[in-house]
């Protein structure tokens, strides 16, 4: 981060004492202002260390021409704005100078005053924007710290926060399995905020969320008159990330016309707006993530071979939430504790009866259901304590209801045959084979009105 | 007295605000430094150093254009553009001489008047 904006610090680099007293009084007319004045160009440079945010520098000095002091700010300090200030009106001199990198070039007249007063107020408006923004990176940053991003102790989650550890030490393309709701884009978020392109915009494009006429022009760009409608240029997701992360989610559900130009594009790191010719370099990281099994999706036709070699990278496999034991009681305290403080009540305990029924619930909408389950418990609840009563799964999968009714196992047998029944049209023999037991089997619990 | 061009301080104002005593010491700072550029006005055309010369005329311009000394001022700018080649020895003496004495008689009206605004309290008599 640059120096704190307690004062914004002016260098006034003038040789005429009066003038540059003058200038020095003009500017220190703002209260938040620091003003120093220096009259030769190698007193200012001793003192950098000061960092200014802004110099004021008369071209003409008796010791060093503007030009050479602007190559020595430049090199030692390439982020100070130097305004040049000259008594000179030549343009070529102007010119120069502003092509060395100088933020503005003033001739001194009636204006000047206004015109520097106007520089630093914007230069100062500016460098209050970037250090707002560059802390809530750091905030954004800290929000995406492993540990805050991911809760869990299980050995699950301790191998996906050492594949993520390896994830941010380069720019490997990294591909994120997982079934839906157990944090891909979080985790995706934590690698990029972690790596070296933390500051770097990190792009997330939901490919199942766009429809396939569309997904080109978003990821590509157009250039204006491409198409009916595109009045302007667009500049696509792949370049608003190039030198940050891209962030392909639900890749899975590509089309596969627009596999084959995503492949050509992460192959050649290059890529051309609809309509334009212009050749364009990219080099985005690459991070892609899918519920799907990609590898059947290849064998079934539905996902090219080449791509998927290409987007595999580092995969890190998410384990559903059953799989994590009592990492869903860490997570029911952590999002619990979350809401109460979001909401100002208190904090709630949860019961040792709230957390068996917790634990022994599948989870198939995985830390996503969780976190609305303990919230709407928090709703609930009218006291300090989460108990059982309080948990309730709205769940839609048919799977984790049936398992939620516990029975004995005969009875399980029954009601998966009704399933297969019912799935197959009453077709004895095809549900038999499915389950791989003897139609007999069947038609006994039949003619028993078991089923 | 000569009849000189006389010292405008509303520049100087819009510089350093209202305050009379910021406008005072800005007065005081002209009258100790422009001796010395006079002095180094003068030194330099009795050398023909032509550098120091286009040098010291350079600097000078933009104080007197703060007082308001606009003649003076373009005077100012005429050596510095002749002392850049050297040519014009005579004329840019004459210049010099002439630019020294204006300078002389500023400095002279603004300590008489800083006398005079001494016992009124008051700057007036220089404000235009």
């Amino acid at each position: 981060m640059k120096a704190p904006m307690n004062t914004f610090k002016i260098f006034v680099i003038e040789d005429d004492p009066f003038y540059g007293e003058l200038i020095r009084r003009h500017l220190a007319l703002n209260p938040d202002n620091e003003v120093f004045l220096f009259s030769t160009a190698k007193e200012a440079l001793a003192n950098l260390h000061i960092s200014p945010h802004l110099i004021s520098l008369d071209y003409r000095l008796p010791d060093l021409s503007g030009m050479e002091v602007l190559k020595r700010i430049n090199t030692t300090n390439p982020d100070i704005p130097v305004i040049i200030v000259s008594g000179q009106e030549d343009i070529n001199t102007a010119v120069e100078l502003l092509r060395m990198g100088a933020y503005d070039y003033f001739v001194k007249d009636d204006h000047t005053k206004t015109r520097l007063w106007n520089a630093a107020n914007k230069i100062r408006e500016n460098l209050m924007l970037r250090t707002e923004l560059s802390e809530l990176k750091e905030e954004v940053g800290k929000k995406y710290e492993f540990g805050n991003i991911l809760k869990g102790n299980s050995q699950e989650m301790q191998r996906i926060f050492r594949l993520m550890s390896r994830a941010i030490k380069t720019n490997i393309t990294v591909s994120i399995t997982g079934e839906t709701g157990t944090g891909k884009e979080l985790v995706a978020k934590a690698i990029h905020y972690n790596s070296g392109r933390a500051n770097k915009p990190f792009v997330a494009v939901n490919v199942s969320a766009i429809p396939n006429e569309l997904i080109e022009s978003e990821l590509f760009g157009y250039e204006k008159g491409a198409f009916t409608g595109a009045t302007t240029r667009k500049i696509g997701k792949f370049e608003q990330a190039t030198e940050g992360t891209l962030f392909l989610d639900e890749i899975g559900e590509m089309g596969l016309n627009m596999q084959a130009k995503i492949l050509r594009v992460l192959q050649e790191n290059e890529l051309t707006r609809i309509g334009g010719n212009t050749v364009i370099k990219i080099a985005p990281r690459i991070i892609v993530a899918t519920h799907r099994n990609l590898a059947d999706e290849v064998r079934k036709g539905n996902f090219r071979e080449d791509l998927y070699y290409r987007i595999l990278g580092l995969p890190i496999e998410l384990p559903p939430l059953r799989d994590r034991g009592h990492d869903i009681l860490i997570l029911a305290k952590h999002f619990s504790d979350t809401f109460c403080k979001e909401n100002e009540l208190p904090a709630k305990t949860i019961t040792k009866e709230a957390q068996d029924k917790l634990l022994d619930y599948t989870f198939p909408g995985n830390v996503r259901e969780l976190r609305a389950v303990i919230e709407l418990a928090c709703v609930l609840s009218d006291s300090n304590n989460i108990d059982a009563s309080h948990i309730n799964f709205n769940s839609t999968n048919s799977l984790s209801d049936f398992l939620l009714e516990e029975t004995s196992l005969a009875e399980y047998n029954k009601k998966i045959i009704r399933y297969f029944l019912v799935k197959y049209n009453n077709n004895v023999n095809l549900a038999a084979k499915k389950l791989d037991i003897g139609k007999s089997t069947i038609y006994r619990m039949i003619k028993n009105n078991e089923l | 007295m000569s009849n000189t061009e006389p010292v405008n301080l509303s520049k100087l104002r819009s510089y350093v605000g209202d305050s009379d005593s910021d406008v005072k010491d800005m007065i005081n700072l002209f009258l100790q430094i422009i001796p010395q550029q006079k002095e180094k006005l003068q030194k330099a055309i009795q050398e023909r150093n032509w550098g120091n010369l286009n040098y010291t005329a350079h600097q000078i311009k933009p104080s007197l254009d703060i007082l308001g000394l606009s003649e003076a001022k373009e005077k100012a700018k005429v050596i510095e553009t002749l002392a850049k080649t050297g040519t014009e020895e005579k004329l840019m003496k004459q210049l010099v001489d002439e630019l020294s004495q204006e300078l002389e008689d500023v400095c002279n009206e603004l300590t008489s008047s800083f006398n005079k605004e001494d016992d009124s309290n008051t700057m007036e008599p220089l404000s235009k």
